[in-house]
């Protein structure tokens, strides 16, 4: 009994449409890097390590959410026309704290990821919200910004790996092969080609996913 | 004086070739593609688009060339300012704009412009440039040269890729391979061409 009256309340993920629920899921159906085209700079710049992918993955964590919130609490006193660079520079506040923190966790690894590292500040992926012409509510924010920042960890962690391996025989700097399998992978076309293989398996996988839901739904 | 003015039109060419081919902002360094992947849906912007970037860009750049010294002389950690600061150039350089193009006709006639300047100011292509700017050690001469021709050549690539759209948009793509997927292997390839000018070493 409670347990209908709780599903009753509650939306279950299976009751909202295909549309609804493919917005929402920003880890697969929905990923900022693979679908939305978004933080493909460090995805393909700098991800050629897993030790630069932690790094990235690690300042996205610290910046997205934050600068989401920020921009959300101030979204109503920015005019439209000044709300990206508002936004611009609300990120290069945070990127300060920021990166004094990825120093203590990650030390002198912080230098590999380069120019990469502030050019993150004025990415799609932080500026985005700014563009979209209506305020999301800090509930929301904080969950799409925590919802976004795994997604691009996500992607920035398995094309370092894959990379890394493919491009140095290495995984996290420990030699497993003795030769390079590919190693143009560790270029930025290697780049390209890494992330254009994962958007095209996810999207294979979407559309099977969209296709069974269909049917479901149809029945 | 005319070796002075040699010596500018061989710093110009030179850093024009590294700026728009060698060290492409998209092909050899993967900067701004996201806007770069909405710019090509959308090509009656890109123009506008390019125009304002390499303005932005190169304003941002001298402005960012002062301030850099400044920073350098009185702020202890200048790694951790340095992109605010920088953001802040672009925000100068952005107003310059804006006030320019207003200036210049009426908001019905420029309001592409305006609607396109916040996009054209606040990417990874204009940041990155400065950037590089800053840590190639560039003079005030070779900072206005680099600027310029890295905004050329992140034009370039977009017409280069808005180009590939037609080309590669077909029905003989693969599904899976449709829109983003197919969009970054074409970039691929064209950054592998890029290699041939630029040479890449195999690290057998």
């Amino acid at each position: 009994m409670k347990w209908k009256k709780w599903k009753a309340r509650v939306p279950s993920a299976l009751a909202l449409s295909l549309e609804e629920s493919m917005r929402r899921d920003l880890l697969f159906l929905n990923n900022p890097v693979l679908v939305q085209g978004l933080a493909l700079t460090p995805a393909v710049g700098v991800t050629t390590t897993l030790q630069n992918a932690l790094v990235l993955s690690a300042a996205a964590l610290l910046l997205i959410t934050p600068v989401r919130l920020i921009g959300d609490l101030l979204y109503e006193r920015i005019p439209s026309r000044l709300r990206m660079l508002v936004y611009s520079i609300i990120a290069a506040l945070v990127y300060i704290p920021a990166v004094i923190i990825l120093s203590l966790v990650f030390g002198a690894q912080v230098n590999n990821a380069g120019i990469f590292l502030p050019v993150l500040i004025v990415d799609g992926v932080v500026l985005s919200r700014a563009e979209i012409p209506s305020r999301e509510g800090i509930g929301y924010a904080l969950r799409n910004g925590l919802m976004t920042s795994f997604g691009v960890s996500m992607v920035l962690v398995l094309t370092g790996a894959v990379r890394e391996f493919l491009g140095a025989g290495k995984l996290y700097g420990v030699q497993l092969l003795k030769t390079a399998p590919l190693p143009v992978a560790s270029t930025v076309a290697g780049g390209f080609i890494t992330v254009a293989l994962f958007a095209a398996a996810l999207q294979a996988v979407a559309n099977r996913y969209k296709r069974a839901r269909a049917g479901g739904d149809a029945k | 004086m005319t070796e002075l003015l040699l010596n500018a039109v061989t710093t110009f060419f030179t850093l024009s070739i590294v700026a728009v081919a060698v060290q492409n902002t998209v092909f050899a360094r993967a900067l701004s593609i996201s806007r770069l992947l909405s710019l090509v849906d959308d090509t009656t912007s890109t123009g506008i688009f390019g125009v304002l970037l390499i303005c932005v860009s190169t304003i941002g750049g001298v402005l960012n060339w002062f301030a850099n010294r400044l920073l350098v002389r009185f702020v202890p950690w200048p790694g951790l300012v340095r992109p605010l600061v920088m953001v802040l150039c672009m925000s100068v350089a952005y107003f310059l704009v804006f006030a320019v193009t207003v200036k210049l006709a009426p908001y019905d006639k420029i309001r592409k412009a305006v609607d396109t300047l916040p996009g054209a100011t606040f990417n990874c292509a204009v940041i990155g440039t400065l950037l590089l700017s800053v840590s190639m050690q560039l003079d005030l001469f070779e900072t206005v040269c680099y600027t310029v021709s890295s905004g050329i050549g992140y034009v370039f690539a977009v017409a280069l890729v808005t180009e590939g759209q037609r080309r590669i948009q077909t029905d003989h793509t693969p599904i899976a391979f449709r829109g983003l997927p197919v969009t970054l292997l074409y970039l691929a390839g064209l950054a592998l061409a890029v290699y041939g000018l630029s040479g890449y070493s195999v690290a057998f």
